[in-house]
């Protein structure tokens, strides 16, 4: 028998096991001796921060596939990635500020952190425009593509910044010398939402590439039907 | 403020947002796939034009 999934099932799927896993994380891991309750924003908060790295990682392996070989798969897939990526930091920057009002005092402050994250949004918000504004196909692929490299050379910069410099944001709890900090149940909790999370992603970059294909052939129909239309003047 | 309205409003961001964005994509699609339609239909009666011709 051939099953076949169309790409909004995965979706309604991804979106149906992130929120269980949401539901999870609120409701069924106990609360944080020091923080109270507001801690469970990080199985949000991080999930998506991680995500936003994880697509800036794809980003880069679609990137340098294009530089190296050249190809289609960049045209289709690349801008879908960045916007998924876009939506992600803007994500994860949100809800960290809704976190860092009760537990800073602030919604906002030029920590390393922070401002190196706020950065990553605008060089994904850069790529969009960068996509958008030029007209020759290959420029574009290739300045893109320059871009979408120093996307991902961002992510180390982000993850390190609170070693190398005094921030308000937390050090690694997670990937630390000497292990995680976080008990076993909120771990557990943490990895369910970021698979979620990176399911979700994947199946929004599906969904968004599938569009940029249909949209590649309307241009091409429109072309067509423009030579056509020339032909018969002439 | 009741540390529980912070986390309402963080997932409830996000929430909206997720639908927001899959809405949106949902949106494109369809008007991509009524305009490819629309231009497969205005091709063939061109063909049928100039057939007739």
């Amino acid at each position: 028998m051939d099953i076949q999934l169309r790409p909004s099932t995965w979706m309604l799927a991804s979106c149906i096991l992130l929120i269980s896993s949401w539901i999870y994380g609120l409701f069924f891991v106990p609360t944080d001796i020091h923080q109270g309750e507001v801690y469970r924003i990080l199985f949000l908060h991080v999930s998506c921060a991680i995500s936003a790295f994880s697509v800036s990682l794809v980003l880069f392996i679609f990137s340098l596939q294009y530089l190296i070989k050249g190809g289609e798969l960049f045209s289709n897939w690349a801008m879908p990635t960045a916007e998924v990526g876009l939506f992600l930091t803007v994500l994860t920057l949100a809800t960290g500020s809704i976190w860092g009002k009760p537990t800073w005092g602030v919604w906002w402050t030029w920590d390393a952190r922070l401002t190196t994250t706020f950065i990553l949004a605008l060089m994904y918000a850069g790529f969009t425009v960068l996509w958008n504004a030029n007209d020759s196909v290959t420029a574009r692929n290739k300045s893109c593509a320059i871009l979408g490299i120093l996307i991902f050379a961002d992510v180390p910069i982000i993850y390190k910044s609170v070693t190398w410099w005094r921030t308000l944001h937390q050090p690694p709890s997670i990937l630390r010398t000497g292990g995680s900090t976080m008990s076993s149940p909120m771990l557990g909790a943490l990895l369910f939402s970021l698979v979620c999370m990176i399911l979700v992603s994947a199946a929004l970059i599906t969904y968004r590439a599938k569009n940029r294909q249909l949209h590649s052939k309307l241009e091409q129909e429109l072309l067509e039907l423009e030579a056509a239309s020339l032909g018969r003047e002439t | 403020m009741n540390p529980i309205y912070f986390i309402v409003i963080a997932y409830g961001t996000a929430l909206g947002a997720l639908i927001g964005f899959w809405f949106n994509s949902i949106k494109e699609r369809q008007n991509l796939l009524s305009m490819l339609k629309g231009h497969t239909s205005t091709q063939q009666s061109h063909r049928e034009e100039s057939q007739n011709a």
